[in-house]
């Protein structure tokens, strides 16, 4: 496990680093340029405006493209030329995609570390120190930045550090069930139609399909479900935990019964 | 004695087309086998099924007594007609990945490999000819202190000088312990270096034996053979 | 190395170490090449190699002594007895194709004399 652990984090290593430095020179940039919360205003110019638009693109961005990465992987395995090493390599599959995971759950933390930073730097370098944190509209008493840095960083980890301990994982889980959606869709179609490449068309319906259905369940499942507080939603974090699992199961299975080169 | 390979009417399909029908054949230790057949004919199907690619339909693949899986792989060293390897490795990116992955890898006999091949070790494979990327990949396969080698078109797209080195490359890593298996169109470059020969036509075998017992009974080259036997067929 | 076609590899392989041994180039007492040696020399399979050896061995043209190889026997007799094979060999065919080609024995003894000295002698 760990040899595949090392060949993947090679293998993404040096895009990690060029995004983690791509997200900073963004929001770097957001900072300078004095916006904060005025990314999209009217009175913006358009510099601003363009930045807006990257800032965007690339929080949104980066994450997406992480967690459909695991597309990449299948793709490797089963249709590009790649699948004659990666099939003839004597690990099981579930070793090989269980580590890919690992590693992409790796880069997520490092891009969530590196645009958190950079969210408590936007916020605390606000004029005005209006800053929302979920319902509390919050007017900071800190002065300057460094105080309101400060301020930002014991609101998190101090003083609600019993939030904050739990979401960390719920967030997790939840990109583990996305990323698993995604794989096993995929690995489902490529078992079905053995020797053709995915069509886009029909992979993103299934995807669609999937999380429909997930949503769904979970409507039924929690019906008038009050969510009032944090740890109340460790039920349906444990279900999609659940969920997830039993899609990483399914996906192994297929790829030892069914997926070939 | 059992052989170090077992092929019992193994078939295989894609959709409605038949790769492989009811292929029957065993190997022993200690012998070079050359694979012969027209594009399509069921080569590359066939070491497909060996190295665990693939799975066939029907029948059973035994090599050295175990069935195709994670323990044959680990013996098994594949060298498909494609490039299999990532293309932002570099050289030594693909040793580290054949070391990691492989325990009976040789990584000094890789980087010598490399030099008698005349090939750079930090070179991107990206920056590499068709026919380098060859010699790396052959250098890898070989490395390996493998049973089974199996060899799809190695010779195929380099030139004569890098053939010959090829050709050495495979009598060198010969062992009595272990088999390989070689592909090919090129026959007559290389029929003196097979201990058997294996026609396949359409996913059946049309001839199998010892080279030099065919020869004989011939009276003619295994290059001259093959075009007779497939002179109606192609 | 070329073969030819419809003989035998390891036959051929015979013939070319004991065409070395009457060009002297392996002298009685002379260990041979070891069949991976020769293998890689001549890119042919070293099965076929050993099959070879096995032959001269039987023909008593090589012995091998335990713990040390393989090597060229040190019989005076065996190296006459393959130069003949070969000059009987070779003459044989010369003279048959010449007399396929229509000459005659005078004409092929007369060719023969004056060819050997534009030649050039040893």
């Amino acid at each position: 496990m760990k040899a595949v652990i090392r060949q993947q984090w090679k293998a993404r290593y040096k895009t990690a680093l060029m995004l983690c430095g791509i997200i900073s020179l963004v929001s770097l940039s957001v900072v300078l340029s004095g916006q904060g919360s005025r990314l999209f205003s009217s009175n913006s110019s358009l510099f601003q405006y363009w930045l807006s638009i990257a800032f965007a693109a690339v929080y949104f961005g980066v994450p997406v493209y992480t967690l459909t990465s695991v597309i990449t992987t299948i793709k490797n395995m089963v249709f590009k030329d790649t699948k004659y090493l990666m099939l003839t390599v004597p690990k099981k599959s579930w070793k090989l995609i269980g580590g890919r995971l690992l590693v992409i759950m790796g880069e997520l933390i490092a891009y969530a570390v590196v645009m958190l930073f950079w969210l408590s730097i936007l916020f605390a370098s606000e004029s005005g120190g209006m800053v929302s944190f979920e319902n509390q509209v919050y007017t900071s008493a800190a002065v300057g930045f460094f105080g309101r840095l400060g301020e930002i960083y014991s609101i998190v980890f101090v003083k609600h550090i019993v939030e904050t301990i739990q979401i960390i994982p719920m967030a997790l889980i939840g990109a583990v069930f996305i990323m698993m959606v995604f794989s096993f869709s995929l690995t489902l179609f490529a078992s079905i139609f053995r020797h053709k490449q995915f069509p886009r068309v029909l992979s993103i319906i299934l995807v669609y399909i999937m999380f429909d259905l997930t949503v769904r369940l979970m409507a039924l499942i929690f019906n008038g479900y009050e969510v009032d507080a944090v740890s109340s939603m460790w039920p349906p974090a444990a279900i999609i935990a659940l969920l997830a699992c039993g899609l990483f199961a399914g996906t192994c299975i297929l790829f030892e019964k069914r997926i070939e080169g | 004695m059992s052989a170090l390979l077992d092929i019992t009417n193994v078939t295989k399909n894609y959709g409605l087309k038949t790769a492989l029908n009811n292929v029957t054949f065993s190997l022993e230790k200690g012998r070079i086998l050359g694979l012969m057949g027209p594009n399509g004919s069921g080569k590359t199907t066939l070491l497909k099924v060996l190295s665990g690619v693939q799975h066939p339909a029907s029948g059973e693949v035994i090599i050295d007594g175990k069935h195709v899986g994670v323990e044959t792989k680990a013996m098994v060293s594949f060298l498909p007609d494609v490039n299999p390897l990532f293309s932002w490795m570099k050289a030594e990116d693909a040793i580290d990945f054949y070391k990691d992955f492989f325990a009976d890898f040789d990584k000094v006999k890789c980087y010598e490999l490399l030099d008698f091949m005349k090939l750079n070790r930090t070179q991107k494979v990206r920056s590499m000819s068709k026919g380098m990327i060859e010699k790396l990949n052959l250098s890898l396969v070989f490395s390996r202190k493998a049973r089974l080698f199996l060899l799809d078109e190695p010779l195929g797209g380099v030139d004569p000088v890098a053939r010959e080195r090829i050709v050495s490359t495979i009598i060198k890593t010969y062992s009595e312990d272990s088999s390989i298996i070689i592909s090919t169109h090129l026959v007559h470059d290389v029929e003196t270096i097979f201990d058997d020969v294996c026609m396949i036509n359409e996913g059946e075998i049309i001839l199998q034996g010892s080279a030099e017992d065919l020869r004989s009974e011939h009276a003619m080259s295994i290059d001259q053979l093959y075009i007779k036997m497939f002179a109606d067929k192609i | 190395m070329e073969f030819e076609d419809n003989v035998p590899i390891y036959l051929q392989i015979v013939v070319l170490i004991k065409k070395r041994i009457i060009q002297g180039l392996l002298k009685p007492g002379d260990k041979i090449p070891s069949v991976r040696e020769l293998a890689e020399e001549v890119k042919v399979n070293p099965n076929t190699i050993s099959r070879a050896y096995q032959e001269l061995e039987r023909d008593k043209i090589t012995e091998t002594k335990r713990g040390m190889g393989t090597f060229i026997s040190g019989d005076e007799n065996m190296m006459e007895a393959i130069r003949s094979e070969f000059s009987a060999s070779m003459v044989t065919r010369f003279i048959r194709d010449m007399r396929e080609t229509g000459f005659s024995d005078e004409e092929i003894l007369k060719l023969l004399a004056s060819a050997i000295n534009t030649e050039g002698g040893k």
